[in-house]
């Protein structure tokens, strides 16, 4: 691992030319002060130099970044499917996301901007146009609806980070929670509290994986218990047809839990009444003691870190596949 | 906002210069033992922390213009051979990832094969602890074997697959799981109804069950009479037996497709007289990229090491300060390649 005098940022600056360090800098980061043409000949001499980043000295401005104010902070576009920034906020996962996205926005040296998306906003044509002038070239998609406008950005521009994975027309990075693990929790907490009919009710299975793999979580929860006939997992129909398939299910397997969406508990309320069996919802952030609650701050938050990975080494554009990382519900204390 | 304190703010508390202070709290030999045990209930009431950073930087720029190591991270192999481990081209290529990913952050990657001819496994720990490593991947560790006891708590850790080890620290894998769905799907879109899985017996316990749940995931959306159950190849078994079970499991169920994570699954099944896909077909969920006759998913390893090492650079960056990094899971999709071991899909799909 030895290696003799490696080269520096002022001997890169010298072999592109002459430039100033700063601007090497600027370049070897893809700014967007600095032509294209330029940013991939300064980065085409860096790594015939051998030039490399140094991550002691990443380390080392983590640290100082936090006793410094900002000079100029690197901008992130947050792009949120909502009608209004009042409507986001009423949604108690997204506006965590977006509360642990400042978080670590703020820890890191970016700043955060909303940018609304979906009907009655810019399109993304228009965004692109803004963010271009505006010179943003981050963004973090948040709670991009499948079932909304197609989001035709020019992805090769950005580096980007999606929350809670929408379906995106490119590939891309995600962050979310472990819906599995939280089935599997889910299961396990019925058990502990005596339940023996737990059931399992999903919707729309093309959607998002959230219901996907809370449901294989459950599945493999149950697979392991030998316990007679399981409750088979009920897909709701569309419309009014629900609360009917809703009461004929929960009767027939005498369904004395149940395991959904936090959205649906309304429906089991005005369908099932005071009989209704408790729900026990995988994607409920203010869940009560006792249930699971899974953290959408630590989400946001893990997301600006991964954007900003991709910033600091240049990773433009659709990665060559999709990754989602699902991050894991901390046990109840 | 709050500053923690630092060297300085000991030095003025103490009435000396920071370099004093510094010294003692390093423990130098110049300074008197009366000075130094001062110098750290001083800095002990401030509430003052060494930030190991710092020093690992005064050191470098002391030894500019000398010989010095770059930072490095360790990747660690573990399988009954060491060829078996390191000349895999399912393992080459998720180090490639890894390797070119810690030279853009500016690391050194060095490998280290865990088994015989490498480090002892009862030796890891003390290993670990002298190495000058900043951090360790623990490289798709063949669960097969037995997982020695190790004290990972020493460096930044991170797994690839290794869900059987135990170690609370982020993951990094293919995406398994949604690789039997996905090939579930493609099948039945071919007309298969008899589709079952195959692999090896303790294959899931790296994947902490990904497989099966996949398969329990695809079975959900079937009835109960189109479910095949799994069947296991049996670990440290002469290939002539695997391949007599696999016979019987397939007229045992009447299977019409075989969906497996091994890629010689299409050799396997000729090799017990089927053909392939006259009397049945085979996809693998674990493809190589240059197997273009066989249908199957294509996992896209170097961007699993790559990730890896990014998640990795990330606690190292992180070390010292104190944000725990919650042991996430990040699964990396692979791509769907139909290929000539099944029925064409129909043409209006």
């Amino acid at each position: 691992m030895l290696e003799p005098q490696r080269p520096t940022l002022r001997d890169l600056a010298a072999a592109a030319g002459g430039m100033h360090p700063s601007t090497v800098s600027l370049a070897l980061r893809n700014s967007r002060r600095i032509s294209a043409a330029t940013c991939r000949r300064v980065q085409e001499v860096a790594r015939q130099l051998g030039y490399h980043r140094d991550p002691l000295l990443d380390a080392f401005n983590r640290h100082r970044i936090d006793a410094q104010p900002p000079r100029a902070p690197r901008h992130i576009a947050v792009v949120a499917d909502f009608g209004s920034a009042a409507a986001l906020r009423a949604s108690p996962r997204h506006a965590l996301a977006l509360a642990g996205a400042r978080a670590a926005a703020a820890e890191l040296f970016c700043k955060l901007e909303l940018f609304l998306f979906g009907p009655g906003q810019p399109s993304a044509k228009r965004l692109d146009s803004i963010l271009d002038a505006r010179g943003i070239g981050a963004l973090l998609l948040l709670a991009l609806r499948p079932e909304g406008p197609a989001p035709a950005f020019a992805w090769e521009r950005y580096c980007y980070v999606a929350v809670d994975s929408p379906q995106l027309p490119v590939p891309a990075y995600t962050v979310t929670v472990d819906y599995r693990q939280a089935g599997r929790l889910l299961w396990r907490l019925a058990r502990a509290e005596g339940r023996r009919r737990i059931g399992f009710v999903w919707s729309d299975e093309s959607a998002d994986g959230a219901e996907q793999r809370a449901i294989a979580g459950y599945l493999f929860e149950r697979s392991r218990e030998s316990e007679g006939s399981p409750v088979p997992p009920l897909k709701l129909p569309p419309g009014p047809a629900a609360g009917t398939a809703l009461r004929r299910w929960a009767k027939r397997y005498t369904v004395d839990a149940i395991v959904c969406r936090a959205a649906f508990r309304a429906l089991a309320h005005t369908a099932l009444g005071d009989t209704a069996p408790p729900c026990m919802a995988f994607d409920d952030p203010t869940a009560p003691t006792g249930m699971i609650r899974p953290d959408y701050f630590q989400v946001g938050r893990h997301a600006v870190e991964q954007l900003v990975a991709l910033m600091q080494t240049n990773h433009l554009g659709p990665p060559p596949s999709s990754a989602c990382t699902y991050l894991p519900i901390a046990p109840d204390s | 906002m709050f500053k923690p304190p630092t060297l300085k703010d000991v030095a003025r508390a103490a009435g000396v210069h920071f370099t004093t202070v510094s010294m003692a709290l390093r423990g130098h030999p110049a300074i008197a033992a009366a000075t130094r045990v001062r110098l750290e209930s001083i800095a002990a009431k401030l509430g003052y922390r060494r930030v190991e950073v710092f020093s690992a930087l005064t050191q470098r720029r002391q030894e500019r213009g000398r010989q010095f190591a770059r930072p490095g991270l360790l990747y660690l192999g573990r399988a009954p051979r060491r060829r078996q481990f390191f000349e895999m081209a399912h393992h080459r290529a998720v180090l490639a990832g890894a390797r070119q990913q810690a030279e853009d952050f500016g690391y050194c990657l060095e490998t280290v094969f865990v088994g015989p001819g490498g480090v002892p496994p009862d030796q890891l720990t003390a290993y670990l602890r002298k190495h000058s490593a900043r951090g360790v991947v623990i490289g798709a560790w063949d669960p097969g074997m037995s997982a020695p006891a190790v004290d990972w708590s020493g460096k930044a850790t991170v797994k690839i697959d290794s869900w059987h080890i135990p170690a609370d620290v982020p993951v990094v894998s293919n995406d398994q799981l949604a690789n039997v769905v996905t090939a579930l799907t493609e099948l039945r879109r071919r007309g298969y109804r008899r589709i079952g899985l195959a692999m090896g017996e303790h294959d899931d316990e790296g994947t902490g069950g990904a497989h099966l749940s996949g398969l329990q995931l695809a079975h959900a959306r079937l009835a109960p009479r189109e479910r095949v159950p799994p069947h296991f190849f049996p670990a440290r078994t002469r290939m002539g037996p695997i391949l007599e079970g696999l016979g019987r499991w397939l007229s045992a169920h009447r299977v019409d497709a075989v969906v497996s994570n091994w890629a010689s699954i299409r050799s396997m099944l000729q090799a017990i007289g089927r053909s392939v896909p006259g009397d049945v077909g085979c996809a693998c969920i674990c493809r190589g990229r240059h197997q273009h006759e066989l249908a199957g998913i294509i996992p896209n390893l170097e961007l699993v090491g790559r990730t890896a090492i990014t998640v990795l650079a990330m606690m190292v960056r992180d070390a010292g300060s104190p944000r725990a990094h919650a042991a996430s899971n990040t699964c990396v999709q692979g791509v769907w390649r139909p290929g000539r071991t099944l029925r064409p899909a129909p043409s209006n799909a």
